[in-house]
């Protein structure tokens, strides 16, 4: 809309604790003006512009940016409350964020995979005897020891294949790198579909894939020879 | 008899699980929340209050209605196609020796087990060298391709626990072998087909990584969403994605509600038949 304001702060104020650093400041620039902040060093000149530019979140007001509300940060962005919690126990890497970062793109893998894990895990452990476990505590295992000797054994089969159900299409997965990382975190699966898509280099997409592919099947190959292919299937359904 | 050990083990146990929970349902519980959230502008980030305001036009974006109703309806298609093709796959694989059946059987499996984007590429492969244009067909094809797979594995282990000589007494009986098929097979291998075809359709809506291989200008409801990323995700989205939810949970309810009826008609049915017969009542499972 013509006139509409491009930046609008409504009453915005900052505390620092006791120290007042902005108090109730109302701003309107239109769209393509050139304004100046002038004053004092400690006036509030950076912790407003920090403020527009999202680094710092107002004590009260309201920011608009083109029409958009964006006083609040989301949650998980690099000022976002999550994010500054985070910060203050030490619980962010170096450069500071959880978004665009290698941590979010395995939290977001993770988070896809997780079922693939659980089912083949919760179908092995279903199936163990009980009676196996009780008959190891009487002859005096401890629980550690029986869990060591009986159950983790038993839980074998599902632990392969949940791996494997979870390794295979997480080596292919390109959409968490490209939604929750940045391109310094982009994985094979970004490569062959950037390759296949974008720069429309068929061959060495296609070499990729197979380069991919072969890697899997040995994989594959490895564990039907240890442990059968009737297992796999019957641990993924 | 608890020793203090055990509480502690139970309550960390307990106190993971719970973690474990939290990280699988809260972006759920998000998504949700999020389509009541009143946001201005673009962006649905931050919550800024509750309104029913998307809930009343939940199509108010037109390209995400189209993107919708290509993702139902290539999901209709495709489980249509992968349910009828697969399930006489697995009745083959299982029913009848042949030359190279070991082989089918794993070629079979290794859709299951390549990476999507391994799938994807070589279909695009597939229909460039083909000089296939592609779009909503080339859609419908890849979803078919890719969900036989998880057909014929569902089916088959529903087959493998059969009995085989119910069909065996109906061919006695002088049934031809459509009618053991129409009167007998089909009727126990129903269940199985059923969550076949559901599990089908549930992986052809939410596919996003095939579908971008070989979608051409064809929109699906997965692709819009990473399309919006950028712009800001429409919180129609949201409202649209709570809905789909809310029809896999009341399929899965209707689901467990069958399981539960089937198992106790045949309990009452062990009850009634001499020791004899009751051994022909299939396991059911």
């Amino acid at each position: 809309v013509h006139g509409e304001p491009d930046i609008r702060l409504e009453r915005v104020t900052k505390r620092f604790g006791d120290m007042t650093a902005v108090d109730a400041l109302d701003l309107e620039m239109p769209r393509g003006a050139f304004y100046a902040l002038l004053g004092p060093s400690g006036c509030g000149k950076t912790t407003t512009l920090r403020m527009i530019g999202g680094f710092e979140e107002p004590t009260d007001g309201r920011v608009f940016l083109g029409g958009d509300d964006v006083t609040e940060r989301p949650p998980l962005s690099d000022s976002g409350w999550v994010v500054e919690r985070l910060r203050d126990v030490g619980l962010v890497g170096e450069d500071g964020r959880l978004l665009a970062s290698r941590t979010a793109v395995i939290a977001g893998i993770t988070y896809n995979f997780l079922p693939f894990m659980i089912l083949p895990l919760y179908v092995s452990l279903e199936k163990i005897d009980r009676r196996l476990i009780e008959a190891a505590t009487d002859l005096y295992a401890s629980r550690v020891t029986a869990f060591r000797r009986i159950t983790l054994p038993l839980a074998l089969p599902g632990i392969f294949a949940g791996s494997l159900l979870t390794f295979i299409p997480a080596t292919g997965d390109f959409i968490n790198a490209a939604l929750l990382g940045t391109p310094r975190q982009f994985m094979i699966g970004n490569v062959i579909q950037s390759k296949f898509i974008t720069i429309l280099d068929y061959p060495t997409a296609a070499a990729l894939s197979f380069i991919l592919m072969t890697f899997i099947l040995i994989c594959i190959l490895l564990y039907a020879r240890v442990l059968g292919t009737s297992n796999l299937t019957e641990a993924a359904f | 008899l608890a020793s203090s050990g055990d509480r502690i083990r139970g309550w960390g146990l307990a106190v993971w699980s719970a973690l474990a929970l939290l990280y699988l349902f809260i972006p759920i519980f998000i998504v949700v929340l999020f389509s009541f959230n009143d946001n201005k502008g673009r962006f649905n980030f931050t919550w800024q209050g509750f309104t029913l305001k998307h809930w009343q036009d939940p199509f108010a974006n037109p390209d995400l209605a189209i993107a919708l109703k290509n993702s139902l309806l290539i999901a209709l298609l495709a489980t249509v196609l992968a349910t009828a093709l697969g399930t006489f796959m697995a009745l083959a694989l299982v029913r009848y020796g042949f030359r190279g059946r070991g082989v089918v059987d794993l070629l079979v499996f290794l859709p299951l087990a390549t990476p999507e984007v391994v799938l994807g590429a070589a279909l695009l492969a597939l229909f460039l060298t083909m000089a296939v244009n592609t779009g909503f067909a080339t859609i419908v094809i890849a979803h078919t391709m890719f969900t036989i797979s998880y057909v014929v594995v569902t089916v088959k282990a529903r087959l493998e626990g059969m009995d085989r000589h119910i069909e065996e007494a109906a061919m006695d009986l002088g049934a031809t072998e459509w009618v053991t098929f129409r009167k007998v097979t089909l009727p126990m291998i129903a269940p199985g087909v059923a969550a076949a075809a559901l599990l089908a359709s549930a992986i052809s809506i939410d596919d996003y990584v095939i579908t971008s291989f070989n979608a051409g200008q064809t929109q699906t409801f997965p692709l819009f969403i990473f399309g919006a990323t950028r712009q800001g995700v429409p919180p129609e989205v949201n409202v649209l994605a709570t809905g789909l939810l809310l029809v896999v949970l009341i399929l899965m309810g209707l689901n467990v509600m069958l399981q539960r009826r089937l198992a106790a008609r045949e309990l009452r049915r062990d009850a009634v038949d001499e020791p004899e017969t009751a051994a022909l009542v299939p396991a059911r499972g």
